[in-house]
């Protein structure tokens, strides 16, 4: 008897979370993690490391770090790098978008952030967003697309500058004229910088 | 959520799966994730996909290292006393008289884009915020009857009769640009009323005046950009080209 409990149990929780990742919609995904980022930015008696962690640790899951990490480099470049230097590239890579969510966390004020309607982009969903800041207008783009059953962030648009582009026209200059092995230098070499300020 | 569902069928499956596994493998093709991106990042023009054309990179580079010297010893210090000495509303209220007085120039090169329906929101917006709006302090167009500024250079105006943007220039104060938005700052000048300033000093002060103002709204994003940044040249020679290259629908 308890048993067969237990095994309804068991075939109701997978119901419930089979349902509960296939409904997800993308622009969900968006305001939600958006959401708890502005309430966790809020929290005045925290200090900046303490909501960093928690911030990293809400967005670490919607955005798609290591593909991203791939398409910086891009279909000709990313196989010049050996599989060692792949891993510790996407390594510095994540830990660089950190320091720049951690310049950010300090400059908060209360924007408000204003969607658009999400859109189809071929397989990819684009969702537009604002800040109104200061009189300026800030556009940020948010691009998904499908991977598995949940819906992930693989590009951020701000005033239509893409991320990816951004660190791509950088990167791939540095493994072009020197070699692989000089982009991770670099990358090393930045971090350590911005720790010693 | 995956690892469930196997758990779940993994009493019939689990054989079927591991003869199977040695085959799925190698199917796991390491350029799947380049495929699924390769019209949006493969075939782009702002992609590294060949080296970008800088013909003047040595003397960019330079300039962009006086500009950096410049702005982070000078400009960005008095604006942060500015700053301090002048509240947060007042400055944007500034920014928005400067703005509206940019009227002119949105009208004349949206009228040469053809995007007559632009000029006349900006027309509308003109009149409204001149008036209920103060002399354009403040922006009662966009926040009580939603119009939307529409932005309007000549450098724009160039690209819509197909003018490409040429090199990328590292204009002294001004920052990045190209050779084509570069040289359409010289009729945008001639638009704008500041310019018509007498004597010429005033003209000039009163644009140091719009700059620092603009610069105080700004604090700190120029640092935070500059540290998110790899090779800080790069990042803002390429960001100035995306930026541009949608404006100008490229």
């Amino acid at each position: 008897m308890q048993k067969r409990i237990t095994g309804l149990l068991a075939v109701l929780l997978l119901a419930i979370s089979a349902a509960g990742a296939q409904t997800v919609a993308p622009e969900t995904v968006v305001k939600t993690m958006v959401d708890q980022v502005v309430a966790t930015l809020k929290q005045k008696e925290q200090t900046t490391e303490a909501k960093l962690d928690a911030i990293i640790g809400i967005i670490t899951p919607v955005f798609d770090f290591p593909l991203m990490a791939k398409l910086t480099l891009g279909r000709t470049y990313w196989p010049q790098l050996s599989e060692t230097q792949q891993t510790e590239f996407t390594g510095l890579f994540v830990e660089k978008l950190r320091k720049v969510y951690a310049a950010q966390v300090d400059n908060f004020s209360e924007q408000q952030i204003v969607f658009g309607e999400a859109r189809n982009q071929g397989d990819k969903v684009y969702l537009d967003s604002y800040v109104q800041s200061k009189g300026d207008r800030v556009s940020i783009l948010y691009k998904l697309y499908q991977s598995g059953s949940s819906w992930k962030i693989y590009d951020l648009e701000i005033q239509d500058v893409s991320l990816i582009r951004s660190y791509n026209a950088q990167f791939v200059p540095i493994i072009r004229d020197r070699s692989p092995a000089a982009l991770l230098q670099d990358l090393r070499e930045s971090l350590a910088d911005a720790k010693k300020e | 959520m995956q690892k469930r569902s196997e758990l779940f069928v993994r009493g019939r499956l689990i054989s079927t799966l591991l003869l199977c596994l040695p085959f799925m493998l190698p199917a796991e093709d390491a350029h799947a994730d380049f495929d699924l991106f390769e019209d949006e990042f493969e075939k782009t023009e702002t992609m590294e996909t060949k080296p970008v054309s800088d013909p003047l990179i040595g003397l960019n580079r330079t300039i962009f290292t006086v500009n950096d010297f410049l702005y982070l010893r000078l400009m960005e210090p008095v604006a942060r006393g500015y700053a301090w000495a002048a509240p947060e509303g007042a400055r944007i209220g500034v920014k928005r008289f400067f703005k509206n007085l940019g009227w002119p120039q949105r009208v004349v090169n949206n009228c040469l884009q053809g995007n007559f329906a632009g000029a006349g929101t900006e027309t509308k917006r003109f009149v409204i915020n001149s008036t209920a709006g103060v002399l354009g302090l403040r922006d009662p167009a966009l926040n009580r009857f939603s119009l939307e500024p529409v932005p309007g250079d000549f450098g724009q105006t160039l690209a819509a009769y197909g003018i490409g943007d040429g090199p990328p220039i590292m204009l002294p104060f001004f920052g990045p640009s190209n050779l084509r938005d570069a040289l359409a700052k010289i009729p945008d000048h001639f638009l704008n009323p500041v310019s018509y300033l007498d004597p010429w000093e005033l003209s000039a002060g009163v644009r140091a005046v719009e700059f620092e103002n603009d610069t105080s709204l700004h604090l700190g994003e120029y640092e935070d950009m500059k540290e998110a940044a790899l090779d800080p040249y790069i990042f803002f020679r390429n960001a100035y080209k995306q930026n541009r290259d949608q404006q100008t629908g490229e």
